[in-house]
């Protein structure tokens, strides 16, 4: 009994210290977003994968990955992203198994009113979680898949339940206690509306690592529709299109980033390297010295380039 | 010269490393020995370092519920789940 009581006592204690470091939070929303999204939206038909013991990584990505079209389940990735002693699966290698099934992962930007644009624009959001309190933390992934604006409900694919709906003040501070982390994926090509640069840079560069320039190429196509004036994107555009054989594309792509970037060194030296392999040894020439005038790991390579090439052409 | 040509070895180096320590990461979590070197490659370089250097402090995202918690924890969990701050207790809602 005085134990019931002591705990009591802990607890009101609790209250009163929530109370006193004010509870009362900001709005979750910008009042502009109230005006600008859609009353109502729900990604209605992205299937459900209950999760099994600790598999809710196995599970989102199960729900996420099928509604993109791919045949896969919670018995198959969980060999692949799960953590037996850690009972859990950790974000890194969430994002690495989204790739290991040829599809992209963007990460989003980590605020409610870009969690609800995205789903506004029909993509369903990987979301972590810390249900509980960060002393006694209880992380967890669901699927964000719709929002009830005048409701102020979030509506998830989460764990054992199919719709789970949440309100956002209560999912808002269980998602800030995971740093509001999320993404969405999305197959090479595509670039889910609302992505930041940054973000898709990220995206696109690691999907690059594991696939290779040529895999990723239409999705730098896309990525330069969407921001035409990125140096290291016209730069990475211009690596694909080397990849597959496309050498002007490939040198126009170079070009432009350096017009867009004069010291993005990288770009002048792989220009230069292609314009000897396109045999127009001046043009060459020029772009080699200007990666060998500016600081970096081009520099020796582009001073290489310039000793090969035969004097005086 | 070769600063710049050891620069780049260590660098590679590192990665390397970072790769092999994941490798022993992964494994000591129980992982199958078969799943690791897939599971190893599918990382990006940031992934593979962020692994190597913190896979004890990233969170690990299970869902489970929280069993033989104490008395204390579950009043307080309780109570900020009837505040909205939480989402531990299915039968709050």
């Amino acid at each position: 009994m005085s134990y019931l009581f002591t705990n009591a006592r802990f607890a009101g204690v609790f209250i009163i210290f929530l109370v006193l470091t004010g509870c009362a939070r900001n709005p979750v929303l910008l009042q502009s977003s109230y005006q600008s999204l859609p009353p109502q939206e729900e990604v209605v038909n992205l299937p459900f994968f209950s999760q099994t013991k600790f598999q809710c990584g196995p599970a989102t990505l199960a729900m996420v990955l099928n509604y993109q079209g791919v045949d896969t389940d919670i018995e198959q990735l969980t060999p692949q992203l799960f953590l037996p002693h850690r009972e859990g699966s950790v974000q890194p290698e969430m994002l690495a198994t989204v790739r290991r099934y040829d599809q992209l992962a963007f990460p989003i930007r980590g605020t409610m009113d870009a969690l609800l644009n995205h789903l506004a624009a029909g993509d369903p959001v990987v979301v972590m979680q810390n249900l509980s309190l960060p002393i006694y933390p209880m992380w967890h992934y669901a699927v964000a898949i719709g929002y009830d604006l005048p409701d102020e409900t979030l509506i998830l694919r989460s764990g054992e339940i199919r719709r789970h709906t949440m309100s956002f003040s209560r999912f808002d501070a269980t998602w800030a206690r995971a740093k509001r982390w999320g993404f969405i994926i999305a197959e090479p090509g595509t670039i889910p509306d609302g992505i930041s640069a940054r973000n898709a840079l990220e995206a696109i560069s690691a999907y690059e690592e594991t696939h290779g320039p040529r895999a990723a190429l239409t999705s730098w196509q896309a990525f330069i529709e969407r921001h035409p004036t990125s140096a290291m994107g016209q730069f990475a555009l211009g690596n694909a299109l080397y990849a597959n054989h496309q050498l002007d594309e490939a040198r126009n792509a170079f070009e432009r980033s350096t017009e867009l970037d004069s010291n993005l060194g990288a770009g002048w030296l792989n220009l230069g390297l292609l314009l000897i392999q396109m045999e127009e040894n001046g043009a060459a020439r020029e772009a080699l010295a200007q990666a060998a005038k500016r600081e970096g790991s081009w520099q020796q390579k582009a001073r290489l380039a310039l000793n090969s090439l035969p004097s005086g052409t | 010269m070769s600063a710049d040509r050891a620069g780049a070895d260590r660098e590679r180096i590192n990665e390397i490393l970072a790769r092999a320590d994941v490798q022993d990461q992964l494994l000591k979590q129980g992982v199958d020995l078969n799943e690791v070197d897939a599971r190893v490659a599918a990382l990006s370089d940031a992934e593979a370092q962020q692994m190597a250097n913190q896979l004890e402090q990233l969170p690990a995202g299970s869902g489970g519920g929280i069993v033989g918690a104490l008395f204390a924890v579950f009043v307080i969990l309780l109570i900020t789940d009837i505040l909205g701050l939480t989402d531990v207790y299915p039968f709050t809602r």
